[in-house]
């Protein structure tokens, strides 16, 4: 096992820059001494050197940020970096967590299929809310972290040393304490318009492959 | 059972009450208003094809108990 985690974060538009800076911002807080993470940023993220750091780092872990669709998932400026029957080949002998709209519908077994370890994503597309004047400082929009860091927990789980199954299911949990807290007393009713979205999501993140897989010991 | 009027109705009902000052981000077909996401779901595009199936699946859940239990998907996952 490598140890390695590759993390793409392009930022060529409004939805690319909060994912991206989420991502990166999860890692920084992560400060994992187990897993070495390598940031394929801006556009660092693309599909050449991609595939080259896959070769050269050999990851146990592939976080990819970015828009996607069915059977693909872009880096920088939407250019794809893996799409099915074409490169997911790739893949082979990671974990892949692809925080990308729907691309867990076909490229996530056609993957796994494929030979990669496991492939966590979303079946339908990703959505989340932001706050427009905390467009320039994203890591501050409290809104869009009500969704994010959901999100991002699968990374924060896999880094611990859970397997991809435990992963998935912490970060449904994640998600489950957050709505549960929209419904309560405690958030304004502004926030609890959010609950319908964030169920959304929840519901769409599946993982296939080897639920039993780690990316790192314990 | 509801005509399609009628859940189009109902979706702009309650996106009514999503706050003025937020943006959805819908993937890479962007970020929209809740004015926007009205509009499309009145005319029954694709977004607003998309936020019709996003209310069914939220009335759904309600009814699978969403609140209440630890969620497991029932798929591959």
């Amino acid at each position: 096992m490598s140890h390695t985690a590759l993390v793409t974060t392009p930022n060529s538009d409004r939805t690319t820059r909060y994912i991206s800076a989420w991502a990166e911002k999860t890692i920084k807080e992560l400060e994992s001494n187990r897993l070495r993470f390598i940031i394929l940023a801006k556009n660092r993220a693309t599909v050449s050197i991609l595939e080259s750091m896959l070769k050269k780092h050999n990851p146990s872990l592939l976080f990819l940020n970015g828009h996607g669709g069915p059977d693909f998932v872009c880096g920088h400026n939407d250019q794809i970096l893996i799409q099915s029957g074409k490169n997911e080949v790739t893949l082979k002998g990671a974990v892949t967590y692809a925080l990308s709209c729907s691309s867990a519908r076909t490229l996530g077994p056609s993957a796994v299929q494929a030979g990669a370890t496991a492939y966590i994503g979303y079946n339908e597309d990703f959505i989340f809310f932001i706050s427009p004047e905390k467009v320039s400082r994203p890591k501050e929009d409290k809104t869009a972290e009500m969704f994010l860091t959901p999100a991002n927990h699968i990374v924060v789980s896999l880094a611990k040393g859970h397997s991809v199954g435990e992963a998935t299911n912490a970060a449904r949990d994640y998600f489950l304490r957050s709505i549960r807290r929209l419904i309560s007393s405690e958030s304004s009713v502004d926030d609890r318009e959010y609950t319908r979205y964030l169920i959304w999501d929840m519901r769409n993140l599946v993982c296939w492959g080897n639920r039993d897989a780690i990316v790192v010991s314990k | 059972m509801a005509t399609e009027k009628e859940i189009i109705d109902l979706v702009v009902a309650r996106l009514q009450n999503l706050p003025s000052n937020k943006e959805i981000s819908i993937g890479s077909t962007g970020e929209f208003t809740k004015d926007q996401l009205i509009e499309h779901v009145k005319r029954d595009d694709e977004i607003g094809k998309k936020m019709i199936a996003l209310e069914m699946d939220f009335l759904r859940s309600m009814k699978d108990g969403i609140f209440y239990e630890p969620y497991r998907s029932s798929n591959n996952s």
